[in-house]
Parts: C-alpha cells; structure tokens; sequence
C-alpha cells in the first residue's frame, strides 16, 4: 500500500466548553516525519488520535491521500498505530501479536507466516516469536509494538509518545531502530512527543503545539533558530531570557533596553512595537566569552560551572535575565578554564542570533 | 520472642477470632459421628450410622440433584447474561445506563423472601410453580449483582489501549470482542461462574417459596427435614457440604494458577 499524505483542515475538538484543540490546519505530506510537540494538554494527543478515528473532530475535516476519513472508524482507516504502554496483547505470543492486523485482512496462512517471520527477522526477534509480550524486556516489547503496526503496510503510522517508557540509554537507540524502519518503508509517520530533542533529532518537520493550538511548524533548524514567538523558542532548547523594552527602531536596527544596557538587533527578528516590554532570548552556544579588557554586551560573575562531559555549562550571575542566570556554553576547555566561579567575565552574542518577544 | 502484656493479647485475640469462626463448624464436625439418634456434644459412641443415613435418605438424594441441576443452569444464565450486561454498561454509553445498571444489581437491597414471594405469585399466575424455570430464574435474578461485580473488576483491569491497538489494526467492534476483551474477561468471568455456583448452591430464603416437592433443593430439603427429626444426619451432610466446597475451592486455585501460566490474566510488572 502507498504511504498517503494526510491533510488537516479546520479539524478541532472541543469537550463541553474546554477547547482541546482549537481548528488547524496541517498538511502532513507523503513519506514524512512529522512530530507533534508539545507540553501535556497542549493538544497533540487529540490531534494524533483525530488522525487514528479515535476522537471525532468537532469541526472541520480529516484526509488521507486526498479521501476524507473524518467519519471513518480507525478500523476502516489504513493505520498503524504504537502505544506508549505498547499495548501488546498480553493473552498473545509475540508472532500472534505480530499476525494480528493481517488475520484481521483475512490473508491466506502461508502468506500471513511468511510476513511475520520477516517482520521477526527486521525486529531482530526471530528467536522470540513464541514468547509471551510480559517475558520480553521494554525494548523488546517496544520492537513489537513497531513491527505490528508496520506489518501491514499501513498508509500512515501514529506514535504516541513510545519511547517515554524507556530508560534514557535505550531510548537512543530505539531512536534510531525507529528512524530507519520509518526511512525504509517511507511511511507517512506522526510521532507525538514532549521531548524535545527527540522531536529535533527525529522529525522532517515538528509542530510545536501549547494550550490547543499550534504555535510553528517548521524544520527542526527552523523552530530552533527560528523561533515563531516566546513559547517555541523557551520549548526547545535552553535559552536565556533577557528582560527589555523596544524604545527605538533605526537603520533596520531595533534597540532594546534592557539592565545591561541597550542591545541592538535587526528589526526583523524583533516582533515588537515602540515601547513593548519584551524579552530578549539567547541561545547559550551563541555566547562567547570577550577577553579581559574588551567592550562586552553582557557581563557578569560566574555562578556555577558545570561539567556535562562533552561540554561546560556556565551560569553568570545576572539581575537582568529571567531566573537570575545567564546560561552560556562553552566546548573548549580552557575557555571553560577561564570561567571561574566567582570570577567577572565579558559575554558577546552576535546580532543576527538574538531574538526578542513580546513578555508574556 | 518475649512475651510482655502486648503480644499475649494479640495472641489471645487472634485465638478467639479463629475459635468463633471454627468453633461451628468443629462441633458440628464432632456431632456427625454421633452414634446415638439425639444430638449430644460430645458423643458418647461414636459412628458413621449418620452419614449413611444422609447419603441414602430419598428427599437428600433428589434435593441434590435439583441443587446440582439448578446450580449448574443459574451458573451458566448468570454469567452470559451478567457479563454481557456488564460489557454493555461498562463499554456503552446510552441513555438510561444507570438505571439498568440499578436494576441489575436492585436484587442486592430486596429482601429474599420478597424476591422468593413475588416469583411465586408470578410463577402461578403462569401455571409454572412446579416447574426448575422458576427455581432458576429467582437464583439468576439473586446471583447477578455478584457475578456483574466480578466482570466488571475484570473488564476494568483490561488496559483500554489494547482495544485501540486492535482497533487500529483493522478490527471491528465484534473482532475487537472477540479477540481481545472476552479472553481477558476469562478470569472475571470464571469468578463470577464460581459466586454463581456458590450462591445458587446455598441459596435459602427465596427457594423455599419457589420450589415444589419435586422441585426442591438441598437446602430446602434439610429445612423440611429439621421440622420432623432432630438426629445428626444434619450434622453430616453439613460435613459432606464443607468437604466439597473445600474441594471445589482447592480446584479453583489450582485452575486459576493455570489461568496464570496460560497468561489468561493480564500482565502484572
């Protein structure tokens, strides 16, 4: 069967006078990654499960390779579908787990044994076929979970959050096992997730989505260099958010004052009026840190250094940002050397990576 | 261990609870192998004179049987029906839900004998008083709010997702019943066959108004024959009575242990 593209169109749903999810529009195409992203209720799970014909939308339409599929039950819609809790019929081995959507297609018996001993051999499970779902390790059952709902080559595959059971070693690499089932069979894929370099590492396209709606959809280097507005950006990644008001715009160039001083950046990427309390926001790999004696955008004391390995993170002391700290990070060791604690350092942020949003 | 004023009265305690609950059941153990033809505790000679008299005895024999017979039909028409009702409630919404719900299970608040006189004025109405339908219908209408309690504990264990995942995978609604929700009802159901039997078996009160002569169960039995003698025949069907259930329970653990390796019951990490 043919991976379809799955359009969303002024699809929303409300339960009472609780708006779940406000209408959208979405245009999920053929073959791609899509992750719905998002904190719990933001609404990415009814999306997902409008999608599945679990919920029915309270307005608008839903369509899969141009066909509306609003009022279809999931049954009758060319899912395949991944639980967070897998979801794997405990009363079932693991080959009946994995024969159940084609017996449920009626195939011949032959053929069905022939895809399901495929399957085990792509899930590397061949040698557990005759297993029970509770005698198999979380990632082993997660293997299942895919395998049956790829199995029978279904024209979209839904996950809901099915890697938020795994420990974070695993995780990673199921990550990956999952990325290249997906990339093999080239199927249309919506991977809801709240994690968000899950979605940056996973994901064609994300939609950062909070409270029913959806903020951006965009690359995962265009939500997280681009940023649509304070919530997308503050979402994913860490950042530093710098209190300030817009006082002047000139030359193409918007001047914020914040405690540090005034910071100057393009006016394109400050969606703000003259005199707008907003916020400035900095990515901490785009600070660097200015040599003693050198004119600094920022400075600060070094409050904490914290070694994460491949990388330092920095916390300096600031009144200006939200929470107190400014988050810089630092790869070169004796860069990282210089940032004592206690010690006064210069910080420098090129222009073009600052970005500034109305305070919320 | 040290035994300070604590211990010794939890000891104490511990020992009555058990005494009281036993203590029936002991002396009337002890009473069977009276060899006289009038109750004495404890007996002067001993022997088995009682339970022969029990097992021989016509009216025990037929009330037996008419127990076995009813038992067995109230069994199955209770769980068909109290599973499926409970399945209805418990995954349907439609209006007027709560009073089913209500109704099924109103036979918990109504007196038995009501119960048992209403049946009977019914039954005649019909020209059915001496017939096993009456008989099993009043049980089934007693037994169900026990069997609908144990279906509903089991349905309600079953993790909502995998109906979905069966769903997504192409199964309709009956698919879906029959693949995934009925066997994992399998423990609940079979509970509820057990509370069925066991209900039906003892059931009293409203059976003694709805059976006839040749329709009446042990218990009802045993009543009529307490009214004419007073011997210990009573005391040993009561210990043939324990014997079984005993048995029963012991096959039932056994079997559910096999539900367990057989991964009927539901995953437990």
């Amino acid at each position: 069967m043919q991976s379809a593209s799955v359009d969303i169109v002024q699809a929303g749903k409300t339960f009472g006078s609780h708006i779940a999810l406000a209408p959208i529009d979405m245009e999920i195409r053929q073959g791609e990654f899509m992750t719905l992203l998002g904190p719990s209720g933001c609404g990415k799970s009814t999306l997902l499960n409008m999608i599945a014909g679990f919920v029915t939308p309270s307005s608008g339409a839903i369509r899969m390779a141009g066909a509306d599929v609003t009022r279809l039950p999931p049954y009758r819609r060319k899912i395949g579908m991944v639980f967070q809790n897998y979801a794997l019929f405990p009363h079932m081995t693991v080959a009946d787990n994995l024969a159940y959507g084609l017996k449920m297609q009626k195939l011949p018996k032959a053929e069905i044994r022939a895809q399901v001993a495929r399957t085990l051999e792509v899930i590397k499970l061949t040698k557990f076929a005759d297993r029970h779902p509770r005698q198999l390790s979380g990632g082993q059952q997660q293997r299942v979970a895919i395998g049956r709902a790829v199995i029978t080559n279904p024209q979209v595959l839904l996950l809901d959050e099915p890697l938020s059971a795994l420990d974070k070693n695993l995780r990673g690499s199921m990550q990956v096992e999952i990325k290249e089932i997906q990339q093999r069979l080239g199927i249309t894929t919506v991977f809801v997730t709240h994690d968000q370099a899950e979605a940056l590492s996973m994901s064609d396209r994300i939609a950062v989505m909070s409270e029913g709606r959806v903020r951006q959809v965009g690359t995962p280097d265009e939500v997280y260099e681009r940023p649509s507005d304070g919530f997308v950006a503050s979402f994913l990644g860490d950042v530093t958010r710098i209190f300030g008001r817009l006082t002047e715009i000139r030359g193409g160039a918007a001047v914020i004052l914040t405690e540090a001083g005034p910071l100057r950046l393009p006016e394109a990427q400050a969606d703000l009026v003259l005199g707008q309390d907003c916020e400035v926001f900095i990515r901490p790999e785009h600070l660097t840190l200015v040599p003693d004696g050198q004119p600094a955008m920022l400075r600060g004391t070094v409050a904490m250094r914290i070694y994460q390995g491949g990388h330092f993170d920095i916390l300096v002391d600031h009144p200006g940002a939200v929470g107190g700290h400014i988050l810089l990070r630092l790869t070169d060791r004796e860069q990282a050397a210089q940032a004592e604690p206690g010690r006064q350092i210069g910080l420098h942020c090129d222009p073009k990576n600052l970005r500034a949003f109305p305070s919320a | 261990m040290r035994l300070n004023f604590h211990s010794i009265a939890f000891w104490l305690l511990v020992s009555l609870l058990i005494g009281f609950v036993l203590l029936p059941a002991v002396v009337t153990a002890i009473v069977a192998f009276n060899a006289g033809a009038v109750i004495t505790f404890p007996p002067k000679d001993w022997s088995l004179r009682w339970f022969e008299r029990a097992l021989t005895y016509r009216d025990f024999q037929r009330g037996l049987w008419n127990s076995v017979i009813v038992m067995l039909w109230t069994s199955v028409f209770a769980v068909s029906i109290g599973g499926a009702f409970a399945w209805v409630i418990d995954r349907c919404d439609f209006p007027g839900k709560r009073l089913l719900e209500g109704l099924l299970t109103s036979s918990l608040l109504i007196p038995s004998f009501t119960i048992g006189i209403g049946f009977l004025i019914l039954a005649n109405q019909v020209a059915m008083n001496r017939s096993f339908a009456v008989v099993i219908v009043t049980h089934v209408i007693l037994v169900l709010p026990f069997v609908m309690r144990a279906v509903f504990v089991s349905l309600r264990s079953i993790d909502p997702s995998l109906e979905r995942a069966a769903a997504s995978l192409g199964a309709g609604p009956w698919a879906v019943l029959r693949t995934i929700t009925l066997p994992l009802m399998v423990p609940g159901l079979f509970s509820g066959l057990l509370f069925a039997a066991i209900l039906s078996f003892n059931e009293f009160t409203a059976t003694l108004f709805v059976s006839a002569q040749a329709t009446q169960t042990l218990p009802v039995a045993m009543y009529n024959y307490v009214r004419e003698y007073a011997d210990p025949s009573m005391a040993a069907l009561s210990v043939m009575f324990f014997v079984m259930i005993t048995v029963v329970l012991a096959l039932t653990n056994w079997l559910m242990d096999l539900g367990r390796i057989l991964a009927i019951k539901s995953q437990d990490h």
